[in-house]
């Protein structure tokens, strides 16, 4: 797809579903994987192929990284522990995140495959904010896990861990 | 002896027979995504996922129960948040935790303290010490004793004398606590006022103003570390998540209102299920008392048969209806105290 002077600074992202969308490269440069592949191939206006993304993932892919476009890009620091540690959410990215089970573990991996540092952390903090607190059972529930463990197993991490004593 | 039981595993006998179920997403994601968010989980929240189903517990299980199971405070403290976590699970009203044994016991309704002119106490003077735990409370305490007491009342309908618990303990913080049990308005009650010295906070290498003025966050801070449990659904701790409605969470917003300055009275919580009321009070900036005020059964005594020895201590104290934050100023506060008095 060709580009035309006025949208020179747009770049189109054509999704696994064959959907093209077209944004603001330095909406779309937020990926780092988008980011390198304009820096590698130039910015001919050929559309930009994104195999592992459909539209619907990607579109809220793109709200985030519209939200967040004017954000310094991630050091090398912020790999460290610290950054993990931290469960602290933004406000913005809260209401964000605010989807179906299916849709934010599609965002995670969405980040992870485009590359976007941010994103997936905003992504797994919210899943550990939603296993936070609750009791094996209560995170069975929430993510549908079958209890696969037999009686005979369940006795010997019991008496392993001496969790319970008769008094 | 009480037999413990815990809650079944749905897989019964062979059922190797059935088709695999779909992994959920949390267990699909590719191994480098899953311990991004593992990392971010603290101890006890990894130990609970990894109890969750067999592959989880085979993968991370035994490092993650190697380092609850350290000597440290760290470790204990954990340990003590996953068995919180635990017993929402296994629904049995007859356990409760020790955070001295950092075990869940079953309740003996049997023991109780001595007679002491016409007062039933343990030990009142002597002040007992207890040893170094990491929360409270633990076995063979007299608060332990106090509420096996409060059982075996209910458990045989008796009446209940005027009754003092006292005990001063020597842990990881070191408090002191003092038990009063009576018959009260709504039947039988327990109130337990635990006593802190705010000149601790400089023990746990917290910043600490000259002037004994306390931020809400240093003083709300400061709670959660003494991990002590009111009932099942009232404790304080650090493992809560902000917004979860936890006692714990809403500690800072229990602090609406106050001033910092001497004998500032705080606001509380209630749990309605055990029929508790807690409240905090900075007493003449360095002592911080938690009172915690409990009905048993509460109704169960009709007022003709109540014995008449209610008086102004207990009239103060009437479980009522909380509002978050409490919303009064400092002159309806004073106004109802006045009034009180």
């Amino acid at each position: 797809m060709a580009a035309t002077s006025a949208d020179a600074k747009k770049v189109t992202l054509t999704t696994s579903d064959n959907a093209d969308l077209t944004v603001e490269r330095e909406v779309a440069e937020r990926s780092i994987l988008i980011k390198n592949l304009l820096e590698d191939i130039g910015d001919n206006g050929d559309a930009i192929p994104i195999p592992n993304v459909n539209e619907a993932v990607m579109k809220k892919v793109l709200e985030w990284c519209e939200q967040h476009r004017k954000d310094p890009p991630a050091s090398q620091d912020d790999d460290a522990d610290s950054r993990k540690k931290s469960t602290d959410i933004d406000e913005w990215d809260q209401k964000f995140m605010q989807v179906d089970q299916e849709m934010l573990f599609e965002i995670i991996l969405a980040a992870n495959y485009l590359d976007i540092k941010a994103l997936l952390d905003v992504g797994c903090k919210t899943v550990a904010n939603m296993i936070k607190g609750k009791s094996p059972d209560e995170i069975r529930k929430t993510f549908n896990i079958q209890n696969d463990f037999t009686p005979e197993e369940e006795d010997q991490i019991r008496r392993e861990n001496e969790w319970a004593e008769d008094r | 002896m009480v037999k413990i039981k815990f809650p079944r595993s749905r897989r019964r006998g062979n059922d190797s027979l059935l088709p695999p179920l779909p992994l959920p997403p949390l267990l699909n994601l590719p191994i480098e995504l899953f311990l991004h968010i593992w990392d971010t989980l603290p101890l006890h929240s990894r130990a609970s996922l990894a109890l969750t189903c067999r592959s989880l517990y085979a993968a991370y299980g035994a490092p993650v129960v190697k380092q609850l199971n350290l000597d440290s405070l760290h470790s204990r403290t954990y340990r003590l948040y996953l068995l919180r976590l635990i017993r929402k699970d296994l629904k049995e009203p007859s356990l409760w935790l020790c955070y001295g044994c950092m075990k869940l016991h079953a309740r003996s309704p049997t023991r109780h303290g001595r007679n002491f002119m016409g007062y039933i106490a343990i030990d009142a003077g002597q002040k007992r010490e207890l040893p170094p735990g990491p929360g409270f409370p633990c076995c063979n305490s007299a608060f332990t004793l106090a509420r096996d007491y409060v059982q075996s009342l209910l458990n045989t309908s008796q009446d209940c004398r005027p009754t003092i618990y006292s005990e001063r303990c020597k842990g990881e913080l070191t408090f002191t606590y003092n038990i009063r049990l009576d018959v009260g308005f709504q039947g039988l009650c327990m109130s337990t006022v635990y006593i802190y010295s705010l000149s601790f906070l400089d023990r746990t290498q917290r910043r600490v103003h000259n002037d004994y003025s306390f931020s809400p966050h240093q003083l709300a801070d400061f709670l959660r570390s003494t991990n002590t449990e009111f009932c099942e659904h009232l404790w304080l701790g650090h493992d809560y998540v902000p917004g979860d409605g936890s006692m714990s969470a809403n500690l800072e917003a229990a602090y609406t209102g106050y001033s910092g300055s001497y004998q500032s009275e705080l606001s509380g919580f209630e749990c309605r299920e055990c029929h508790i009321e807690v409240k905090f009070r900075v007493v003449f900036a360095t002592q911080l008392e938690v009172i915690v005020w409990q009905y048993f059964r509460p109704g169960m005594l009709e007022p003709g048969v109540r014995p008449a020895r209610l008086n102004r201590w207990d009239t103060g104290y009437v479980v009522r209806e909380y509002v978050e934050g409490n919303g009064r100023r400092w002159w309806e506060r004073w106004w109802e105290a006045w009034e009180r008095f």
